[in-house]
């Protein structure tokens, strides 16, 4: 017999209320409008910039295998169509209106007053998460994957429609081309399945488990062989320089920190800026104490992630806390509750508001408050816009560590980069395969580890104009013009 | 007959409201010939044995067949102005003035006989045209509905015309020729994952709510409850012929309401010799279908069809094991759907499911068929193409319509695709029926074949005029006629050749195949290969998963191996269609070492 709860659940699921249509749609308005604002201060996060810059490479080259080294697939395929800052953000946008329109149906289950419930969502309405909704793009779509999955798993332990366990496990799968830390998220799902799917047939736990992970282990094994197609080597994703897959088994990633107790205090101090999760945990231990293993598990995983080294910025640790406890609310909260949770989702907004953010979400703050941007921001761009003009190939360039350029560019055509042929080349004797070269101030190299010679000392190669943080060196014969037909 | 016999039929009786001699009849409490003779003590009349006075044929064949089965009787003979005609039934004012319009104003004195010896002596006369009729009835009503001629010439002429220029063009630029085919293909593939995968979306959401409750089926009354008639085709499967009948006396339906014909060919002894043995209750007729090519299952069900007389009928092979609600689920289904529903089909599932890996793979297929593909169809309202069994009729429009095509060798699929060309729906029902998966790949190729074969001799007749499809059904419909019915074959078809470019590439590293994939075609084939293999293997697992078949969801991996069967029985398919089309490919059941359940 279906509870009151799961009744009125069912009922908002097949007869969806203005509410979370409103709801999604006051969101989306503003992160489009914070994604515009970002875009007139020129500035640019910079995995935007990265899958931007991969989407510019593949548009102009017209060989989408170039993203055979590249990973996570899925933005990038998503920015095909069209590669810039406003769309990144609008996407990302996109992803946070379709999870606010899920929590919101997920809390309009709850015995609140409407207001209350929808007031909750106030604990998600600080710059963290309209920071990661207009410009993180992989971990918006992470994140709406994963809500998206746990609903439809919930619906299909709860009325065994297979319908939802298809919609579940596709979304991991697809999550899986965002993110790869749904590897991680998954466990747990699965293990849902092996707890809760009974029936009277033996092994429907392992079955539904199966078929539940099914479509990711296969996203995994699809993509690996791609790479191997593309690259020769299967695992070739996972050593893409801009990817923080095993970052910390990088040289560049040695400097993140590590241990237990560097991941306990960052882990700690993201549970503190989420008291939403802490005063849910608090809840669900009373009222429903197995599902505390939801909210237990997220904050272990973080932590765990952490302790080995990989990335895991604060902004999404909290908010996926605060995503996971509003999602993880039974539905049979006592109606009494309303206005703790309601202060707390408060007291959250106002956290979030008044806190100075860290890294890159503050210097996003401030651009979208103030307008003002790094000089570096404005640089890149006048670089940018200065070559976007050049003859095709002609300005050799590592998209290692100038992808910021080529995105600022919007065009890939002017650049030669690792993905060409002759870029190896190129390298080796600059003066003679391109007019121009852009290397990075301090560097001298065009490939830092390619161990090249200082680009000043290429015969043929002079200075023509430096930045603060880039120098562009042109030829000085005119002999180097083989870029064009190159194509 | 005991007295607890006869208070059971009693019971049946006050519940059904059908004459008790029927009752008795169905139950098998009484035989046929002894009952008629008691009814005609009790209406008065004398009892005639026409097996030793035989009708006058001459007579016999001035009137309709039809109206003479419908009616229960035959004129016997004529002496002066005077007939005398044999009646399965009581006469009365409405049979009178049946009479009265068919012979004209002339004195008619009653005689009476049993059904089936009315059946018989209409058979025996009406021979020839019983044959006609069901080979060539719907291609006398109208040609174009028939796969008589499996291609009109115009058919032919694009046909010859496209191989040449297809040669011509090789010859002349081969690689733009071959990359042109191998983005056909692809595209081929690419619609078929879309459409299948799109519609088994939507198929998956009824399951959310039974269609039919057992709350519908309980609230019917029997008393008023229809005739339901069962068509059981029935060759050289003399072993098979006991079960069938035990399977069929499960069916939660009063007996005297349910109509069996097992339609038994001429020439095959042995079953007929079978099913006499069987001795089946009174509700169970033998029609002999007349020995005439073509042999096939349409051209029986169509014999079937003239002595059906039921409001509704259903088919089921041999091997059939149905839900025993299915026929009540039916008639709440008509009775509940749009004057328009011409047809109901059941879901077919496997009881031998984990007998091989054939059986395994065959139930993962046809899991998905039946429980996500033929819903979401119903539910877009799309053209559906039956099964071979499980498929309920609204009789009168089943006539109307024209029965089914013997020359089409799966008539099922067309008839369903003609019902949606003529106006009329066909829906879903949430009911199964269990039969014997094939468990010999030579067996299980030569019944696909035959499938595959009969979409083509579909999908040609469907296209000899595609604007009037369009104008009838509609351009999505059509589409999705084409996606599903001529789309099948086609990837089935290039499935094989595929793997092996494949193969070959992966084997030997060749780059020759290189300028056969440029970019665009490439990245299609590789969405094909990768998603699409996923894709199918994985609605394959939910739908066994939905039938608790939990041990076949691991099997579901060797789905794309299974293609590769499905594309050696569409090579032999095409080779037939040209060669044998009208060839039935003959499936053996009765093969299975698991017994039906009981």
């Amino acid at each position: 017999m279906a509870s009151a709860a799961s009744a009125r659940r069912a009922e908002l699921r097949q007869n969806p209320t203005a509410g979370p249509l409103a709801a999604a749609g006051v969101f989306f308005f503003l992160a489009a409008a914070l994604t515009y604002r970002a875009d007139v201060s020129l500035w640019l996060s910079h995995h935007h910039a990265h899958v931007i810059e991969k989407a510019l490479l593949v548009l102009d080259r017209g060989r989408l295998e170039l993203i055979g080294f590249f990973y996570p697939p899925l933005p990038f395929l998503l920015m095909l169509s069209w590669p810039s800052p406003v769309f990144a953000g609008l996407l990302a946008a996109g992803c946070g209106a379709g999870l606010v329109w899920i929590l919101t149906r997920e809390l309009s289950c709850l015995p609140f007053p409407r207001p209350a419930s929808f007031g909750l969502l106030l604990g998600l309405a600080t710059p963290t998460t309209f920071f990661l909704f207009t410009q993180s793009l992989w971990e918006a779509l992470l994140l709406v994957l994963l809500v998206v999955a746990r609903t439809q798993c919930v619906e299909f332990v709860s009325r065994g429609n297979t319908r939802a366990l298809f919609i579940a496990g596709l979304a991991l799968g697809l999550a899986f081309l965002a993110n790869y830390y749904v590897l991680l998220f998954t466990l747990p799902y699965a293990f849902t399945m092996l707890l809760f799917v009974r029936t009277t047939r033996r092994g429907a736990g392992v079955a539904a488990a199966f078929v539940l992970v099914f479509p990711m282990v296969a996203t995994i094994l699809g993509w690996m062989y791609l790479s191997w197609v593309f690259t020769g080597e299967p695992l070739a994703f996972t050593r893409d320089p801009a990817s923080s897959m095993f970052a910390f088994l990088k040289p560049d990633g040695a400097d993140l920190p590590t241990g237990w107790s560097a991941a306990l205090r960052a882990t700690a101090h993201d549970v503190r800026m989420a008291p939403v999760y802490m005063v849910v945990a608090v809840v669900v231990a009373w009222y429903r104490p197995f599902r505390l293993l939801t909210l237990v598990v997220c904050a272990v995983f973080v932590l765990v992630l952490r302790t080995f080294g990989f990335v895991f910025p604060d902004y999404l640790a909290t908010v996926t806390f605060t995503v996971v406890a509003l999602a993880s609310l039974p539905p049979r909260t006592p109606r009494q509750l309303w206005p703790l949770l309601l202060v707390t989702a408060l007291l959250q907004f106002g956290l979030g508001w008044a806190l100075p953010l860290r890294g890159e979400p503050a210097a996003w703050q401030n651009a979208v408050t103030s307008g003002e941007v790094t000089p570096e921001d404005r640089e890149e761009t006048a670089i940018g816009q200065s070559l976007n003009q050049r003859p095709a190939r002609s300005v050799l360039i590592d998209d290692r560590v100038g992808y910021r350029i080529i995105a600022r560019a919007g065009t890939a055509r002017p650049f030669l980069t690792p993905v060409d042929g002759l870029y190896a080349l190129a390298v080796s004797q600059p003066a003679r395969f391109v007019p121009s070269m852009l290397a990075p101030v301090g560097r001298a190299h065009v490939v830092e580890a390619a161990g090249q010679s200082p680009a000043g000392a290429h015969p043929g190669l002079r200075l023509t104009r430096a930045w603060s943080t880039w120098c562009l060196y042109e030829s000085t014969t005119s002999r180097a013009t083989l870029g064009p037909q190159i194509r | 007959m005991s007295d607890k016999d006869l208070a059971r039929a009693l019971a049946l009786q006050r519940r059904t409201c059908d004459p008790l001699g029927g009752i008795l009849l169905a139950l098998g409490l009484v035989r046929r010939y002894d009952l008629y003779h008691t009814l005609s003590e009790l209406w008065e009349l004398p009892f005639v044995d026409l097996s030793r006075e035989p009708a006058d044929r001459v007579l016999l064949q001035s009137l309709p067949m039809e109206l003479m089965i419908r009616e229960r009787f035959v004129p016997v003979t004529k002496a002066g102005a005077q007939v005398t005609v044999a009646v399965a039934r009581r006469p009365d004012a409405a049979l009178e003035e049946t009479l009265r319009q068919a012979l004209g104003d002339v004195p008619v004195t009653y005689r009476v006989t049993t059904d089936w010896d009315i059946d018989h002596a209409i058979r025996q006369t009406f021979r020839q045209e019983l044959i006609d009729g069901a080979t060539y009835g719907l291609f006398f009503r109208n040609p174009e509905d028939s796969a008589h001629s499996v291609f009109t010439r115009s058919q032919f002429a694009v046909l010859v015309g496209a191989v040449v220029a297809a040669l011509g063009a090789l010859y002349v630029a081969p690689l733009p020729v071959l990359i042109v085919l191998n983005l056909f293909i692809s595209l081929a593939f690419l619609v078929s994952i879309v459409f299948k995968v799109a519609v088994s979306f939507v198929g998956a959401a009824p399951e959310r709510w039974e269609t039919i409750t057992a709350d519908d089926v309980t609230r019917l009354e029997d008393h008023d409850l229809p005739l339901y008639t069962v068509l059981v085709p029935v060759y050289h499967e003399a072993s098979v012929v006991q079960q069938v009948l035990r399977n069929l006396s499960r069916l939660d339906y009063p007996k005297s309401k349910l109509e069996i014909l097992i339609l038994l060919e001429e020439d095959d002894v042995d079953t007929i010799a079978a099913a006499k043995a069987a001795q089946p209750p009174g509700n169970v007729r033998f029609v002999i279908v007349p020995d005439q090519v073509p042999k096939t299952k349409p051209k029986a069900l169509n014999v079937g069809l003239y002595f059906a007389r039921g409001e509704y009928l259903v088919i089921y092979d041999v091997e059939d094991r149905p839900d025993p609600d299915q026929l009540k689920k039916s008639v709440v289904a008509f009775r509940d759907g749009p004057a328009n529903l011409a047809c109901v089909q059941a879901a077919l599932n496997y009881y031998n499911a984990n007998e091989n890996l054939l059986t395994r793979m065959f139930t993962l297929e046809y899991s998905y068929w039946f429980d996500y593909l033929l819903p979401g169809l119903h539910k877009l309202a799309l053209p559906i193409p039956l099964g071979g069994t499980s498929n309920h009729f609204r009789t009168e429009i089943l006539r109307r319509l024209g029965a089914w095509d013997p020359f089409n060798v799966t008539e099922d699929a067309d008839l369903g695709a003609r019902a949606s060309a003529r106006g009329y729906s066909v829906g879903m029902i949430n009911s199964t029926t269990y039969e014997e998966a094939n468990t010999h790949v030579g067996n299980w190729i030569r019944q696909r074949s035959r499938w595959i074969k009969g979409f083509m001799q579909t999908t040609l007749v469907f296209l000899r005029k595609p604007a009037v499809l369009v104008r009838q059904i509609g351009l999505i419909p059509t589409l999705s006629f084409l996606a599903l019915v001529a789309g099948t074959p086609v990837t089935f078809l290039m499935t094989v050749p595929m793997w092996a470019l494949y193969v070959t590439w992966l084997v030997r590293g060749t780059n020759a195949l290189n300028p056969l994939f440029p970019p665009a075609i490439l990245y299609l084939s590789l969405f094909n290969f990768l998603v699409g293999n996923m894709l199918a293997t994985y609605l394959g697992m939910l739908a066994v998963f939905r039938r608790r078949q939990y041990g076949l969801i691991f099997w579901a991996l060797a789905t794309p191996v299974y293609c590769v069967l499905h594309s050696i029985a569409a090579s032999k398919a095409v080779w037939q269609l040209f060669t044998r089309p009208f060839y039935w490919e003959k499936t053996t059941h009765g093969l299975s070492r698991v017994r039906a359940p009981r």
